[in-house]
């Protein structure tokens, strides 16, 4: 029996689609069975990010409605072969599908497969009701900023209510530099007020947006940085136990001169 | 003797004034009491009123005591202790501010009946709305809202809106363990906290109380 894992912030923009192929990549090229969904229906764009659009030929919606059999609506991905993508439909809208649908969707695919990945849309409206029916873990991705985790905060109460009990942190766009400074919230701060376990810390990083781009998840690539914290968090979520990767390393040629001389430390 | 005159009861204006004299000790003065209740017990009814103590300073577990005494020789329904023993050489404000503090420190014996008590913080977008007081176990974050006409007590941070007294009563509180409201109102008054003075307590734990003095808020820290 497979996890159902669903990907959530509320907010928009915060990364919700990147960690969501970033770590159905990652547990893929762990040997797992994955299936990513793409919930955000009217607004698909996991696709995308995985480089997988061409591909596409039934989706959520035409399984639910039984236009199809699940099995051919699964885009299995062209790097590996225990990943699947569920897209959304791109020309309907999130009242396509209900609750119910998508929890006899998950049970469906968690009996194949290890992980299904649920990718949610921003909000908090059918979209996210929809997203989070089936989940029984969830990942609340969140900026250190404050309308984000504001957006955070009020996701977990509504994940709370729904009674899914395993909600776990990644805070994205992480930069240290910032927060020495004084002028980005730390972590302390948004675990204080979030107050759910950290499943993982990523760095910003411009590698995330070429990556994005050309359709080939970070997480795949050594030299990035965003892609290491996503290898991590990859094994976390497997259940091991990896320590957080010091944000402040590698930075630079200052960085190292600093190592050198103690300076500011 | 001078037993029987280390208690004189008064009825004031908000309820029984009891003076305490000077120059008894707290033995003489809970007998006294005891004696005094006893003879005139029908003049104490089952009423609801509020009771004030003057005269010789006592300590609080004293004052609880000589509560006690009311309650188990008579119906009386005691809404509200008012504690204003001791010298009066204190400077104006810090009475207030003791006085204010051992009235919540008589809360447990304050009618319960009504209050509202959740178990768990409050997260953006929930909300509690109460007819009585309500007693938050965890932090009431930003986004989240509760509005009491009673009294509001948050045993974690507030970072929310919380309005305590909302039907106008004015002698509501509201304490919290760390005080970061964005803003905060208390019957018809409300107050805001400068972004400044919440950035720099975000991470203290502190524990203070809010109360209305005239037309302001008062935040004063829970300490004794």
């Amino acid at each position: 029996m497979g996890e159902v894992i669903v990907i959530t912030s509320g907010k928009g923009g915060v990364g919700k689609t990147t960690t969501s192929a970033n770590l159905g990549c990652g547990l893929a090229i762990a040997g797992k069975s994955v299936v990513l969904i793409d919930a955000d229906i009217g607004l698909r764009n996991l696709d995308v990010v995985m480089g997988l659009e061409n591909r596409i030929v039934y989706d959520l919606v035409d399984v639910v409605e039984g236009k199809c059999r699940l099995k051919q609506a699964l885009i299995k991905d062209k790097r590996y072969p225990s990943l699947f993508l569920l897209a959304a439909a791109q020309t309907k809208d999130k009242t396509a599908v209900s609750p119910e649908q998508m929890a006899k969707l998950c049970e469906t695919l968690r009996q194949e497969h290890d992980y299904i990945i649920i990718d949610c849309p921003a909000g908090i409206e059918q979209g996210f009701k929809n997203a989070i029916a089936g989940a029984d873990k969830a990942i609340v991705v969140a900026t250190p900023e404050v309308s984000s985790v504001r957006d955070a905060d009020r996701i977990v109460g509504l994940l709370e209510a729904a009674e899914i009990k395993n909600i776990r942190l990644i805070l994205n766009r992480l930069r240290p530099d910032m927060i020495k400074r004084g002028e980005m919230m730390t972590i302390d701060d948004v675990v204080d007020i979030l107050a759910i376990e950290v499943l993982g810390l990523v760095p910003d990083d411009e590698s995330i947006v070429t990556a994005t781009n050309r359709g080939e998840p970070a997480v795949a690539d050594n030299n990035s940085r965003a892609g290491q914290a996503f290898r991590n968090i990859t094994q976390r979520i497997m259940g091991n136990d990896v320590p957080f990767m010091d944000l402040e390393e590698a930075g630079g040629l200052m960085t190292w001169l600093k190592k050198v001389f103690r300076i500011g430390s | 003797m001078q037993k029987n005159n280390s208690v004189i009861f008064k009825g004031g204006k908000n309820g029984i004034v009891i003076i305490l004299s000077e120059y008894a000790d707290y033995d003489s003065i809970a007998e006294s009491l005891r004696e005094k209740i006893r003879s005139s017990s029908r003049f104490f009814a089952d009423a609801t009123t509020t009771i004030t103590f003057k005269g010789k300073q006592l300590s609080e577990s004293e004052i609880l005591s000589l509560i006690d005494i009311i309650s188990a020789e008579t119906n009386l329904s005691i809404s509200f202790v008012e504690d204003l023993t001791g010298t009066f050489d204190i400077a104006q404000e810090k009475r207030d501010e003791v006085a204010a503090l051992k009235k919540l420190k008589s809360l447990e014996k304050m009618p319960t009946d009504g209050a509202y008590f959740h178990k768990s913080g409050l997260r953006s977008g929930q909300a509690i709305s109460h007819s009585g007081s309500v007693v938050v176990l965890g932090d009431v974050n930003a986004g989240a809202e509760i509005v009491a006409a009673g009294n509001v007590v948050v045993f974690g941070a507030i970072r929310g809106l919380v309005h305590a007294g909302a039907d106008g009563d004015d002698k509501a509180f509201v304490c919290a363990l760390s005080m970061l409201p964005i803003q905060l109102r208390i019957a018809d008054k409300k107050t805001y906290f400068p972004a400044e003075l919440i950035k720099e307590n975000k991470n203290k734990i502190d524990p203070v109380y809010a109360y209305v003095k005239g037309e302001e808020i008062y935040v004063a820290p829970f300490t004794n």
